[in-house]
């Protein structure tokens, strides 16, 4: 039987061990520390200062409605940034693109291409990672918490 | 270890009415899988510092027969007995290992802790709002629901809840104002 964890990062290493495993064979580098100030989707739209979280309502309470939840609010958001649906998340010149990952149709993660093909991620409240491909952390279940499976990419034109 | 009996996983999950009739009466997860044992009525002293829970977790796994060592387990901590402090710091650090992995605000504020913490708030009304605030000062943390559902009050300005220095700077700020830190 493992320890118990000793600190949250090392809790947060067991996760992402145990839950996203591919990402220990594929190889994956941490490139920020660990904070709770932006969130997946934010930093698929390279915000690092909020959050872009449709589950809790103007005064901060939980959504009821289970549209809040699903994929359609944060399509909306991404749309009126300037991204569109697209194919695949072959690399493209001129254009950057992000997949949105869900689990029915629950938004559950967002992550962005760079410049070298790469995809960053930020998982949670954890780190950024850099990571090869999508299907990377797509995520294993995990009581509420996984990051589900690749729904589809999107794309804008480099700003 | 007469307060301490062993059930495996799926005994527990049989009993687990019976077991978790306490709000604090917590079930936690060990490993992220699952747990270790069922602790009978522990005593204040066992909760003292994490020390204490450490070594009392060491104990009951050396005294744990070697045919259940290697299976799933579920770890019971009665908190009843603890001190506001003892099982507010507990529930704190259970909520964040739980939800660190969580992007959505809701998935955080629903998690069991959470909502027992605020439970706690309900009974230890200024106990709660002031070791909250002190760990809001340390941290910046989803605090805001908790701190707006115990005091009854909500200082952030609508819309700006998304962005967690500002609502962490109000209730800072709401919290000195009203001598609570």
């Amino acid at each position: 039987m493992r320890p118990e964890p000793k600190s949250l990062k090392e809790a947060g290493e067991i996760y992402m061990r145990t839950y996203w495993p591919s990402l220990f064979t594929s190889g994956f580098e941490f490139t920020s520390t660990e904070t709770p100030l932006y969130n997946c989707a934010a930093w698929a739209n390279k915000i690092d200062t909020s959050r872009v979280d449709y589950s809790q309502d103007e005064e901060g309470n939980p959504q009821v409605d289970d549209y809040f939840y699903s994929l359609e609010p944060y399509i909306k958001y991404f749309e009126e940034h300037g991204f569109e649906i697209c194919e695949d998340g072959n690399l493209e010149q001129g254009f950057e693109k992000i997949a949105i990952y869900k689990r029915g149709n629950d938004f559950k993660h967002a992550s962005r291409q760079l410049l070298n093909g790469k995809w960053t991620s930020k998982m949670g409240d954890f780190e950024d990672i850099v990571h090869d491909r999508p299907e990377d952390v797509e995520g294993y279940l995990y009581r509420q918490m996984t990051s589900g499976k690749v729904a589809f990419y999107m794309k804008r034109k480099k700003l | 270890m007469s307060y301490t009996k062993i059930y495996r996983a799926n005994h527990f999950k049989k009993h687990q009415q019976t077991v978790c009739k306490n709000a604090v009466d917590l079930a936690c997860v060990y490993n992220h899988s699952y747990v270790v044992g069922v602790v009978r009525p522990l005593s204040k002293k066992n909760f003292q510092s994490d020390e204490k829970i450490n070594s009392w977790y060491e104990n009951t796994k050396k005294n744990t027969p070697a045919k259940y060592r290697n299976r799933k387990y579920i770890i019971q901590e009665n908190l009843v007995n603890a001190s506001v402090e003892d099982q507010f710091i507990s529930l704190t650090k259970r909520w964040k290992k739980e939800t660190m992995m969580s992007s959505l605000a809701a998935e955080k504020i629903k998690n069991l802790n959470y909502q027992t913490i605020i439970g706690l708030g309900v009974t230890f009304k200024e106990k709660i709002i002031h070791l909250i605030l002190k760990d809001l000062e340390g941290n910046i943390e989803y605090w805001h629901y908790a701190l707006k559902s115990i005091t009854g009050f909500n200082p952030v300005p609508k819309g700006m809840v998304n962005n967690l220095v500002i609502v962490r700077n109000y209730w800072l700020n709401w919290g000195k104002e009203n001598k609570k830190i």
